[in-house]
């Protein structure tokens, strides 16, 4: 179901959280909410899963109006139906794993039978009816995970919460976990918000990405449009964007860098309030010395498999990230390299987004 | 254990595999164990086992001649008439006063931890505060609140018209105290278990369909569970071979429980002893039994751990139900605390032990705040002050030391005896104090020396009663404090002793210190040990105060000590906590 957040903000005490955020969920839609530590993510779903009071705003689930703060309506938690899987898993550890997820049937008043079957169901789909009898304090991380995901699940919720569900796991699981995730959201067209600190995966999951900052959302945007052009310089650093240069002076298609006497070409004239220029690692091409491009000399070199990773340091500039196919002709450390910046990947950007986005266009 | 070394162990020494260094480095570790280990199975085991042999054998161990004649004849008492009625009234008792003192102190712990309860630490004190008064105290001040014909509450409901009589001397009076002074136990542990809850846990019922009282049903209470069934067992234990509060309130009810019971065989005249050690040893297997479930029972206390995130649990809002909660906890206060207190003191200060009615103390003459003054300047109440804090204070301090030293093996060294030791050390848990008072007096009595009769022998039995709190206090210390700062020490060419006395023992002065307050505080208010132990010349308060309210002659003077005796254990309940590592966990 549609979940649209107008103007909400929480405080805890004096400290504001959440400070006048607006959102669109689609019915079927899955957001992933992307932030630094802190920034107020978890806030944000606790205000919408009922379990913290928000100090202003007005949040509608479907038709119904579960929190406005004009009229005083709060309608509690447990009437929300508002699937929410807890960063910490929450599985209940005194309860099996089927009983965990017949839990949200039972309090529904499905009767035990129904309700058993309903939950083996869900536990099949997420591959864990074999161990439905299993006690689940004897489950592994990613086994709660899935648990903490059936139980959810099991209730239909109008809207499904995940709080950074894969945080806790290790990397290859949390990839496994992540395409698997992404399937069922989609296959059950099931409404959903997603928060996270990792890029990648939200890359992976969202339709679109709301990016989160110091309790606002400052873009929000399909993964092509946020990955492609970061509303700021420090969305495109969170974006894993490792070289943001400030700007000191631009005039035309000419940026000059503030800390270095170099100057940059741009494909578009920089606008009034650029602040920052932006240049993805893999957009930086480097070569022998002698090629077209700033003159330095190879610093870190770090062998990825079917990748290489450079530092540079360009004479009289600054130290520049550089991610290059493997292959013959890499670069070892010391050597003099040159340095392409290509002016189409160039990006020009404010320091931090001030004014809030204009909303996009919610998507079917 | 100390090492004892004749020489600095060279630094240069310890890497090299060279069999000599290593030996002289294990060796001093292992010999000093064993001294130990026979140290404190003296103290514990030795008058355990005089016990079991007093139950089967011909008569009881004697001055000089330890009787080895084996017999079941003593276990004719189980068919004596009284036993039967005895056992079964200690189960009521322990049973529904343990309940009494969940409810109360489950109810305390949870509107502190998990509600928004009105003054919530003053409603936390008052859960705590009963452990002040040692439950004895209670009981004698209930007597004189709640005794039929004399009792404070009786005259004032009489002169307010009332036709109730409250009779303290019946089961219901026994179970009404003990549950009451046995509730901060029972608080504590819950407590802490309510307070560490991870908060999600509770959140994701509501998230999923849970009400508030479906949460708690589902979901906060099976979870604190485990806690609650291992304080019921603690506490069960306890009230089940609790001596004195039975003595003060079911012996003048004709209530037998077991301990009353068997420490009338041991005074009859003649000293029925043999059949006292088979009630004995009863008890100790109850105890024992129920002690072992409780282990069990808090070690598979896995699931209250909280998580990384996990904040403070979740407060729930009580609504209109604040203040008329808030108002069961001051009820509480009340009984608990405020009544027993307020009849000690008027007890103390009102000059005629008869009163017909609350009038009366309005004549003149009626009140003497004076009998405060002649009781502190009596010679009694000097004597026994003077031998309380004697005997509190030399085996607090041995007791402490001992604890030091059995905890530092244990847990530091890689001594072979380990084990044993901190198995002994923790016996006297599961052996019921009237038991271990029985054992203690016939193992003095018979030994060599002549210390039946003197302070020491009391001494002795302190230390060996409180090895097990006296241990757990160093041990939550000792673990807490990084052997390698010690370890440094040694490799900077100090010897381990002086590695100890210079590094380790000053880390832990805190823990040290607050267990030796425990361990005081504890002696100061031990009774049923000293009972068979003390003789005219070595009264300390807490018999003198038992007695002087058993032979009902001074009541003024009795109460007034009571009151005073009251004031001493506050001071000393209170300074471990200012310490820090509160260690008032039974
Ligand atoms: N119960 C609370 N009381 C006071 N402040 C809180 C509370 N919970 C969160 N905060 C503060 O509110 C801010 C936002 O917290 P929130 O948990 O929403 O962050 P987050 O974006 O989820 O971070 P993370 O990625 O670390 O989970 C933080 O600065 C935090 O310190
Ligand atoms: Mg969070």
């Amino acid at each position: 179901m549609q979940v649209t957040i107008t103007n909400l903000s929480l405080a805890y005490g004096g400290f504001a959280a959440v400070k006048g955020l607006d959102l669109t969920i689609g019915d079927g839609e899955s957001i992933v909410l992307l932030g630094q530590s802190g920034c107020g993510k978890t806030s944000t779903m606790r205000c919408i899963a009922g379990l913290e009071e928000p100090t202003g705003g007005r949040i509608s689930i479907g038709d119904t109006v579960v929190f406005d703060h004009e009229t005083g309506r709060s309608v509690p938690s447990f009437r929300r139906n508002v699937g929410m899987v807890f960063q910490s898993y929450a599985v209940w550890p005194h309860k099996t794993v089927v009983e965990n997820v017949m839990f949200p049937l039972r309090m529904k008043k499905v009767r035990r039978t129904a309700a058993r079957e309903k939950a083996m169901e869900v536990l099949t789909l997420v591959g864990l009816d074999h161990l439905a009898e299993r006690g689940a304090s004897q489950l592994s991380g990613g086994q709660m995970q899935r648990v903490a995901l059936a139980r959810s699940m099991a209730m239909e919720p109008s809207v499904l919460l995940l709080d950074e569900p894969l945080s806790n796991l290790d990397a290859r699981l949390r990839e496994d976990l992540r395409v698997e995730l992404r399937h069922i959201q989609q296959e059950r067209g099931l409404t959903s918000m997603y928060v996270t600190h990792d890029q990648q995966e939200a890359l992976a999951l969202a339709d679109r990405i709301a990016i989160m900052q110091g309790g606002r959302i400052t873009q929000l945007g399909t993964p092509e449009e946020v990955y492609a052009s970061p509303a700021s310089a420090s969305i495109a650093k969170f974006m894993g964007v490792t070289n943001v240069f400030a700007v000191g002076e631009a005039s035309g298609n000419e940026v000059h860098l503030a800390d270095h006497a170099l100057s940059l070409r741009t494909a578009v004239a920089a606008p009034d309030g650029a602040a920052s220029v932006a240049v993805r690692p893999e957009d930086v091409v480097v070569r022998t010395e002698g090629s077209d491009g700033f003159a330095g000399t190879v610093e870190v070199c770090v062998y990825q498999g079917s990748s290489v990773r450079y530092q540079v340091a360009l004479d009289g500039g600054p130290t520049v990230d550089a991610v290059c196919p493997a292959g013959p002709g890499a670069l070892a450390r010391g050597e003099r390299a040159s340095v392409e910046i290509a002016p189409e990947s160039l990006l020009v950007l404010p320091d931090e987004v001030t004014d809030t986005p204009a909303q996009d266009e919610v998507a079917a | 254990m100390t090492t004892v070394q004749t020489r600095p162990a060279a630094p240069q020494e310890a890497p090299l595999p060279a069999p000599s260094g290593r030996r002289r480095r294990r060796r001093p570790k292992g010999l000093g164990s064993l001294p130990l280990l026979f140290v404190v199975s003296f103290l514990i085991l030795v008058p355990a086992g005089f016990v079991l042999l007093a139950a089967f054998s011909v008569d009881i161990p004697r001055p000089g001649s330890i009787n080895f004649d084996l017999t079941l004849q003593h276990l004719a008492v189980f068919i004596e008439p009284g036993v039967l009625r005895a056992t079964v009234n200690s189960l009521i008792i322990g049973v529904s006063a343990t309940l009494l003192a969940l409810l109360i102190g489950g109810f305390l712990a949870f509107a502190t931890a998990r509600t928004n309860i009105p003054m919530r630490g003053f409603v936390f004190l008052i859960g705590l505060m009963p452990l002040f008064l040692p439950s004895y105290v209670g009981a004698l001040a209930w007597s004189q609140l709640g005794s039929p014909v004399a009792g404070l509450l009786n005259i004032g409901m009489r002169d307010l018209g009332i036709d109730f009589t409250v009779n303290i001397y019946s089961m219901f009076g026994v179970v009404l105290v003990m549950g009451m002074f046995y509730a901060p136990y029972a608080f504590l542990l819950m407590h802490s278990s309510m307070s560490l809850m991870n908060p999600d846990l509770e959140d994701a019922a509501g998230v999923h369909g849970g009400s508030t009282w479906q949460m708690l049903r589902s979901v906060t209470f099976p979870l604190a569970m485990p806690a609650i069934l291992g304080s019921a067992l603690l506490v069960f234990t306890h009230i089940f071979e609790n001596f004195p509060v039975s003595q003060v309130l079911a012996t003048p009810g004709q209530i037998d429980t077991l301990p009353t019971f068997i420490y009338r065989l041991m005074n009859a005249s003649p000293s029925r002893g043999n059949e006292a050690a088979v009630m004995a040893v009863v008890l100790v297997i109850v105890v024992l039994l129920v002690t072992l479930g409780q282990r069990r029972i808090l070690a598979r206390r896995s699931y209250t751990t909280v998580s990384g995130k996990g904040l403070k649990a979740r407060r729930i809002s009580l609504g209109r139900w604040r203040w008329p909660l808030f108002a069961i906890a001051l009820v509480y206060l009340l009984l608990a605390i405020v009544l027993p207190l307020a009849a000690l003191i008027l007890t103390a200060v009102r000059t005629s032990p008869y009163m017909q009615s609350f009038s009366d103390l309005a004549v003149p003459g009626a009140i003497d705040f004076g009998s405060f003054g002649r009781v502190l300047q009596s010679d009694l109440f000097l004597d026994s002050a003077g031998n309380s804090v004697i005997v509190a204070v030399v085996s607090a301090a041995a007791g402490t030391l001992l604890a030091f030293l059995v905890g530092y093996t244990v847990y530091r060294t890689k001594a072979k005896a380990r084990g044993a030791l901190e198995g002994v050390s923790m016996v006297p848990l599961a052996i019921p104090a009237i038991v271990l008072g029985m054992g203690l007096l016939w193992t003095w009595l018979v030994m060599p020396v002549p210390l039946y009769g003197t302070l020491a022998v009391l001494m002795i039995a302190f230390v060996a009663v409180q090895m097990p709190q006296g241990l757990r206090g160093i041990a939550s210390s000792i673990q807490s404090t990084e052997r390698d700062l010690e370890d440094n020490a040694v490799l900077h060419g100090a010897r381990r002793s002086r590695a100890v006395l210079s590094i380790t023992v000053p880390l832990m002065r805190v823990g040290i210190a607050s267990t030796f307050l425990m361990l005081l505080m504890l002696s100061m208010r031990e009774l049923t040990v000293p009972l068979f132990l003390y003789t005219s010349d070595t009264h300390i308060l807490s018999i003198t105060i038992f007695d002087q309210f058993e032979n009902g002659g001074a009541l003024q003077q009795a109460a007034a000590m009571s009151v005073i005796y009251c004031l001493i254990m506050f001071v000393l309940s209170y300074l471990p906590r200012r310490l820090g590592s509160g260690g008032m966990n039974p």
